[in-house]
């Protein structure tokens, strides 16, 4: 089996998120990635990006881009994030509270959920002017 | 989004396809809390292959949105990958989910 990477720098000034899932999708395609897998790429990576778009840009100095590197070694699929945003380590936040009644639920906190519970590995390290994100998806449950 | 009539007085079936992301809820926002607006909807999900966490938020807006108005509000025909999202989130609890549009029908 061939690793399998893919490299992409978004810059957040226009629309970060527009076209990110159909070059994802193609990728995971040419990588022959497990549907489930490709599935929580593409979820991932929206969540991470958009928080930086989202976010990253309202701080100071506000995120310019996000650079995102994939590893495909079967059957882990490696992710990197880095962005040059004010420092947030997404791992510090509180899980939303998923088993309360729909009234009380709260719009917020999910995306990050989502990530946390999906990713095998995860570490965050503000590394000089860059948040960076590792995490590998994948293998067995 | 194609709407059709249930047989049912005001709940119609509501078919939405593609990606239910960041780009695109927005769009399904809009749409869907008017339609809401005029009384129920069954929510046919199965050409939906993607939901993010902004795809679960105008979910959650419109079941609230539904449960304020007193009319209904149903979800059916999600992939099993989107279903997985379901679970993580604990939407399954607060959302009415069912397989088939007649069964959610039912369960309004």
């Amino acid at each position: 089996m061939k690793d399998s990477a893919f490299e992409l720098r978004i810059a957040t000034d226009d629309g970060a998120v527009t076209g990110l899932l159909d070059r994802l999708e193609t990728y995971a395609e040419a990588a022959a990635l497990p549907p489930r897998l490709a599935y929580q790429l593409a979820l991932v990576c929206e969540e991470l990006v958009t928080n930086v778009a989202i976010h990253g840009t309202s701080g100071l100095p506000p995120a310019t881009y996000v650079a995102l590197k994939i590893l495909w070694r079967e059957p882990l699929l490696h992710l990197w994030f880095e962005d040059d945003g004010p420092p947030f380590d997404p791992l510090s936040l509180m899980a939303p509270d998923t088993a309360a009644e729909l009234d009380q639920r709260d719009i917020g906190g999910l995306g990050i959920h989502l990530v946390r519970t999906l990713a095998r590995e995860i570490r965050y390290e503000r590394a000089g002017p860059h948040n960076r994100i590792d995490l590998i998806l994948g293998g067995a449950d | 989004m194609e709407v059709t009539e249930t047989g049912r007085a005001g709940i119609n079936f509501v078919a939405i396809e593609g990606r239910l992301d960041t780009e695109t809820a927005p769009i399904f926002d809009r749409q869907l809390l008017e339609l809401l607006g005029k009384g129920g909807v069954v929510l046919d999900m199965t050409a939906i292959r993607f939901v993010s966490s902004a795809g679960l938020r105008i979910l959650l807006k419109a079941a609230k949105a539904a449960k304020t108005a007193g009319t209904g509000f149903a979800l059916c025909g999600l992939q099993p990958a989107v279903l997985e999202v379901f679970e993580i989130s604990g939407f399954g609890q607060i959302i009415t989910t069912r397989a088939t549009r007649a069964e959610a029908l039912a369960a309004l």
